[in-house]
């Protein structure tokens, strides 16, 4: 029996009639709670008990905080019967007369009561306010089905009635999780898409957000599925359709403009049917939408900068390894740092190694793997700083802690991650080694002495007038030197010439009583005049008195006066044979001595010097 | 107010504006490890008296330890142009390469892409032999040795009569001859390198390659660290002012701003 009564009054729950006593008329608001938010439709019945015959007349058209839309109808008819333990205790047989209104402005209004026939109604205080309190339970947008207004009657022939398309609304909202940001911090940048139309069939983006000063990491989280959520009081259909966790790069107003989406809703055309409660079917409607532009105020970095700062904005931690600490001359090894953290973990540089490593162990700049992902509003991860490290020397080497400095944007400050230090032992590696890893040239602090002149202008000698005359001046040399020499030449042989004629004419007056003698047949004096003319030549050459004369200082003289030896061995050897042919006559022929000893004069003359 | 900072400066670094450092307080800076006072100095000296390729070498160094790694290398090839042959300028310049190239292969971060330079085709690398050989007045002064041997033998060839020197000296010109053009052509080859090198040092921390000569268009490849030496290629200067037509090779190679250049 308990259990009818809760049956029924749920059963009259659902039909939104709630009987608080019975009363002949009553007013009440149709189908919600009596909270409207600003903008809404709402209707106010007239529920007038059957007993009561009268036609209500003269109903107010006037509404506090809200326009009428359509006047008061009559809408039908209905009945509730209550009944406990097979008693009735409420009977309801009505007529119902509907207004369909407006909300416009915000409070708390009271209409009513109203008289009909002499019997008063109940006043209705309905509440005009914008969060509606009833989202969750009939609050309109998504799901919301048109009204079958009153003056629409069902079609005498039975077939349905258009009666309206649904809310249709359909938007998209951008959102960042941090209108005022440092530079670097990561930001989450959100389009959600608001629906009140039944169906989303498609969406897909024409074009990029810009984000202008931003760097953006996309975010493949973007959620695709479609819920019911609530914005401003109203429920829809929502969706977060794009997430990307952006890095603002400089200071300033940044703005970031939203892209065009190309949408595929399913709009739903509602009909009235007196033999189904409603009738719907959908047709697809494309839609170009855009989410709201937004404003960054990118703040700078606190300055000073602290000194060797990574440039990583965020939160994070550093550690070094795995390292392996026994290490071979000439042998490259590898040396790990991480960074682990979340925040700009992308764009942090390595920490400064070469600033703590000893000089003994060459280190060549690292290469970084990046393995993050973004997650909520940050992207989170490590980067892994793979450096090559060639111990040139034996030795222990202690490697101090290496610091990581960052911002971190939740304390305002500059904060400084440490990793613990390690020790090193190199020892000899094979030589062979050496040959395989290339020779890399190491830098040469030392500075060289600046022993040459300065100079402004560093044009070279080539090619100037200068160098160009240096040329020029030995061709002008070998030109007035050709002549000049050439024609001292020819003077010179001229003299030869000159010399050659003396020659001749010292030979012939020397050996001219010689020749008369020879002419006249005279043959002993002849080679006496020979003689005589032979020595007396020589003695006059040489510049010595007859007497000092012999064979030998003869020959040594003569020599000594640049006269081939041939020359004068012929020399002795005529004198010789005149001095013998002066007692032995007929036995050499006076016209061959005198020839060759004209000759040889001739000969000493030319080369004497 | 620019020049009275720059004074300040200058006066605590130990180097004072006026009156001319001398390259011996430079090197006592440069030993205490003041490397910007050092480099001040060396500057100063530069702006006042000019440079040579020792002290190019020394600004080099300076900028190498103050961690400048592109004006270090700009000064080390300005200092390799006026003395080719200098071992230390050249292992300087081998070590900085070295460096900017591993800088360069870290901004990778793993992607497959050439960062080497272009290997030179024979012309070039000729070119680059025989400037990187000896100097370019080196080359001069062995030309104009070699013509002066060839107006000796045509000297000879004049004046001497015996037969066997006149052949010596008619071929010992022409041979001269042939070492003189030969020299001269090599002075020529190593001047052009050393003076139309058309060539760029990065002197900004990271400079991008774009495609287009605009900030529009999205650069393809990672940047380039400072250091970098890239060829420069002509361009029509009047329209893309501002910017620079540069190839390190066929994966980097497009615009570059001048402002992130030093042509050297």
């Amino acid at each position: 029996m308990k259990r009818t009564l809760v049956i029924i009054s749920v059963l009259i729950a659902a039909f939104g009639v709630v009987p608080v006593y019975a009363q002949k008329v009553k007013l009440e608001l149709r189908g919600r709670s009596n909270v409207i938010e600003p903008g809404d439709k709402f209707q106010i019945q007239l529920k007038i008990d059957r007993s009561i015959r009268a036609t209500p007349s003269n109903l107010p058209t006037t509404f506090k905080g809200a326009k009428m839309l359509f006047p008061w109808q009559e809408m039908g008819f209905s009945r509730s019967r209550v009944t406990v333990n097979g008693k009735v205790v409420e009977n309801e047989d009505n007529r119902i007369y509907t207004v369909t209104l407006r909300a416009e402005s915000e409070g708390e209004y009271t209409f009513g009561p109203v008289t009909v026939g002499g019997n008063r109604s109940n006043r209705l205080t309905y509440k005009i306010e914008a969060r509606g309190a009833g989202a969750g339970n009939g609050g309109f947008g998504y799901g919301r089905m048109p009204t079958v207004p009153g003056n629409i009657r069902q079609n005498p022939g039975g077939g349905p009635t258009y009666i309206g398309t649904g809310d249709n609304q359909l938007f998209l909202v951008a959102n960042v999780s941090k209108t005022t940001a440092y530079q670097q911090e990561a930001l989450l940048y959100t389009v959600t898409l608001y629906s009140s139309y039944s169906n989303i069939h498609f969406l897909g983006a024409t074009e990029a957000p810009k984000f202008d000063g931003f760097v953006l990491e996309d975010s493949k989280q973007a959620a695709a599925n479609l819920h019911i959520a609530t914005y401003k009081g109203k429920r829809y259909l929502s969706a977060e359709i794009a997430r990307y966790i952006i890095f603002p790069q400089m200071e300033g107003q940044l703005k970031i403009i939203g892209n065009k989406y190309t949408i595929t809703a399913e709009s739903r055309s509602y009909y009235a049917d007196p033999d189904f409660p409603m009738l719907s079917y959908g047709s697809p409607v494309q839609l170009s939408v855009k989410p709201n532009d937004l404003v960054v105020n990118v703040r700078p970095l606190p300055q000073p900068q602290p000194a060797g700062f990574s440039g990583g904005v965020g939160t994070f931690a550093i550690k070094a390894g795995p390292v392996h600490t026994d290490l071979f001359t000439n042998q490259a090894s590898g040396i790990v740092y991480t960074v682990t953290g979340s925040g700009n973990i992308k764009y942090v540089s390595a920490p400064n190694l070469e600033a703590v490593f000893p000089a003994q162990l060459e280190l060549a700049a690292p290469t970084s793997t990046v393995n993050a992902t973004a997650s909520g509003g940050t992207v989170t991860g490590s980067v892994r700083f793979d450096y090559s490290v060639m111990p040139l020397e034996t030795g222990v080497f202690t490697i101090p802690a290496v610091e990581f400095v960052y911002f971190n944007p939740q304390t305002r400050s500059y904060e400084t991650a440490t990793t613990s230090g390690y020790t090193l032992r190199v020892k000899q590696g094979k030589a062979s080694e050496r040959s395989q890893t290339k020779q890399k040239a190491r830098f040469r602090p030392d500075l060289l002495k600046v022993n040459e002149p300065l100079r402004k202008n560093h044009e070279a000698w080539v090619g100037t007038v200068g160098y160009w005359l240096w040329y020029v001046v030995p061709v002008v040399l070998l030109m007035i030197a050709v002549p000049v020499v050439l024609g001292y030449r020819k003077s010179r042989s001229d003299l030869v010439a000159l010399n050659s004629r003396r020659a001749n004419r010292i030979a012939a007056r020397r050996l001219k009583l010689a020749r008369k003698a020879m002419d006249k047949g005279a043959t002993e004096q002849f080679f006496t005049e020979i003689l005589a003319g032979l020595w007396g030549y020589a003695a006059d050459k040489l510049r010595m008195p007859g007497s000092e004369l012999n064979r030998d200082n003869v020959k040594e003289r003569l020599a000594a006066h640049g006269v081939a030896s041939a020359t004068s061995d012929e020399f002795i050897r005529l004198i010789d044979e005149a001095e013998f042919a002066r007692y032995a006559v007929g036995a050499v022929s006076p016209q061959q001595v005198y020839t060759a000893a004209t000759t040889l004069i001739k000969e000493i003359e030319n080369s004497f010097n | 107010m620019k020049y009275l900072l720059a004074l300040i400066i200058m006066m605590l670094s130990g180097c004072i504006a006026g009156a001319t450092p001398t390259v011996r307080q430079a090197a006592a800076l440069y030993e205490k490890e003041d490397y910007q006072g050092a480099r001040e100095c060396y500057k100063e000296i530069i702006r006042q008296n000019g440079s040579n390729a020792a002290l190019l070498y020394n600004l080099g160094n300076t900028y190498v330890k103050s961690g400048q790694p592109g004006y270090a290398m700009v000064c080390y090839q300005e200092a390799l142009a006026m003395d080719p042959v200098n071992t230390d300028i050249l292992n300087n310049i081998r070590y900085l390469s070295g460096k900017v190239e591993d800088n360069n292969r870290a901004l990778l971060k793993g992607r497959k892409l050439d960062i080497t330079p272009d290997e030179p085709d024979f012309m070039r690398s000729v070119q680059t032999r025989i400037s990187e050989a000896a100097g370019v007045d080196t080359y001069g002064g062995i030309a104009l040795g070699a013509f002066v041997l060839m107006l000796v033998g045509i000297a000879v060839y004049i004046f001497v009569s015996e037969v066997r020197w006149r052949k010596a000296g008619f071929f010992g010109a022409i041979a001269c001859l042939v070492l003189t053009i030969m020299f001269n052509i090599f002075a020529y080859t190593a001047h052009n390198r050393w003076n139309n090198r058309s060539q760029a040092v990065i002197t900004t921390y990271e400079a991008q390659i774009y495609p287009e000569p605009s900030t529009t268009s999205t650069p393809k490849v990672p940047g380039l660290k400072e250091g970098t030496v890239i060829d420069v290629q002509p361009s029509d200067t009047q329209k893309t002012k501002g910017w620079v037509k540069v190839r390190l090779n066929a994966d980097y190679n497009g615009w570059m701003q001048a402002v992130d250049l030093h042509l050297l």
